[in-house]
């Protein structure tokens, strides 16, 4: 009996054996099965994801360079432009859609941290120049902003509130003031009732700013393109605002400057590489406006 | 008996691991690859907008959106010059709450922009009422433009 229940206890062992390796093989081959399936899944997500940014960098590289081949024919196209417009006498139209003799791109410094107390004030062009041209400074702009909403409009995020510029300003003192409206009141039937509003927005500002130097800025220029369109959003209208706004200011006892030239070829023309729309000026131009601004303090 | 215990214990261990090794983990599989870089440049680069889209910085974020640093851990953001309301931005949190929070300061922007687009440019109204916002994986994403079912399909396909 003893021998018999040696000789099974033998069996049962080596039965036990079996099935102890036949699991370690299964579990073994469960993990690799997972292993192949599951992480390779990850990982293929991962390196697909991986040649997807690779090869998108490597298109970006190519348009890159496309691009470049692109703006070096333009600089070519420009350099034959101006040696056709010295040759013959310019007509203001022709500079539709073309840029000709276009300035180069500035990187503007304010080394002395002169716009640090400036307050900037303005509309949609003046919300381009604060987000795009590197200016260090306060803005209150708003698209759409105008001589009538411009100190009523609660349009200045402020602890999570909305404040009206005259509010704002009876919060912060500023040291500079630039303002730049008339945009949006261009077509206005009565120019006067806009220069009366412009003034008595100038008066608000000495009055609740009394330390702060003001500055009117001018309004820019239209593209060749935009100003042929036939609308009251022309360059000669533009002049004709212009010159009553500097008429305010002198009258008011505040700088009038006007960025105009920095912006604008021999004719007067926003360059047609400034804007998509003729209008807003795209991040280039808002830089060549601020060096503008700095070279004149 | 200890010993065949012992083997069982190992075996039982071997046979859970290897069920649960290669387990399923979706959750913020994104995260190691920068969304708010890629998918932004992926928008800017494959969407149709009309207006030149710049990067801007957090300063501009906060005046933007009223979204502060804090409330992020990376973002990307591109506006238009001021010609149109287009507009990308990703962000990337760490939470829930700063994703809801970001998603409910997005849709404030969204309604900001109509009322003055409103009168403003009119046409713009059509691309702010289909305008996107998504927030999946600690990503919150707003795009807002003409080419809407292009741009949906870019960021549905990030995730």
């Amino acid at each position: 009996m003893t021998e018999k229940n040696g000789e099974e206890r033998k069996i049962w062992k080596g039965n036990l054996k079996k099935i102890t390796l036949i699991m370690i093989i299964t579990a073994i081959g469960v993990s690799t099965f997972w292993g192949l399936t599951g992480c390779e899944k990850k990982t293929k997500e991962v390196s697909s994801q991986n040649s997807t940014i690779i090869a998108e960098s490597l298109d970006k590289n190519e348009k890159k360079a496309d691009s470049k081949k692109e703006d070096d024919k333009k600089v070519e196209t420009n350099v034959d432009q101006v040696k056709h417009a010295i040759a013959q006498p310019t007509n203001t139209n022709s500079n539709i859609g073309k840029n000709i003799n276009v300035p180069p791109a500035v990187k503007p410094s304010d080394s002395d941290n002169y716009f640090k107390d400036a307050l900037f004030i303005g509309d949609s062009r003046m919300r381009g120049f604060m987000l795009y041209s590197g200016v260090e400074a306060t803005g209150y702009t708003e698209s759409g902003l105008d001589v009538n909403t411009v100190l009523t409009k609660p349009f200045i995020r402020y602890n999570g509130n909305h404040l009206t510029l005259q509010q704002a300003l009876e919060i912060s003192q500023f040291g500079k003031i630039y303002i730049k409206l008339g945009m949006n009141e261009l077509g206005w039937v009565y120019t006067d009732k806009f220069i009366s509003q412009y003034a008595a927005v100038i008066d608000k500002l000495k009055e609740l700013q009394p330390n702060a130097v003001i500055y009117v800025e001018a309004i820019l220029p239209v593209t060749a393109s935009r100003d042929s369109k036939g609308t009251y959003i022309n360059n000669k209208h533009i002049a004709e605002y212009n010159a009553l706004i500097s008429k305010m200011a002198t009258e008011k006892g505040v700088n009038f400057i006007d960025a105009s030239s920095a912006v604008s070829d021999e004719n007067g023309f926003l360059y047609e590489e400034a804007t998509t729309d003729g209008v807003h000026l795209n991040k280039k131009y808002c830089q060549l406006w601020y060096q503008y601004l700095l070279d004149h303090k | 008996m200890n010993n065949k215990y012992f083997k069982m214990m190992i075996i039982g261990m071997i046979m859970v691991l290897a069920f649960t090794a290669c387990g399923n983990n979706n959750t913020n599989k994104n995260s190691d690859i920068k969304l708010e870089e890629t998918l932004g440049q992926k928008l800017l680069d494959e969407v149709k907008f009309k207006d030149k889209l710049e990067a801007v910085d957090e300063k501009a974020i906060e005046n933007l959106y009223g979204i502060t640093k804090e409330q992020y851990t990376a973002a990307k953001v591109y506006m238009s010059t001021g010609a149109t309301a287009e507009e990308i931005a990703v962000f990337r949190v760490d939470t829930d709450d700063k994703a809801d929070a970001i998603e409910d300061a997005l849709k404030a922007r969204i309604e900001d922009q109509k009322s003055i687009m409103k009168d403003y440019l009119p046409n713009e109204m059509t691309k702010l009422d289909n305008a996107i916002i998504k927030s999946k994986d600690h990503y919150v994403i707003l795009c807002i433009t003409d080419d809407v079912k292009n741009a949906q399909k870019i960021i549905d396909k990030s995730f």
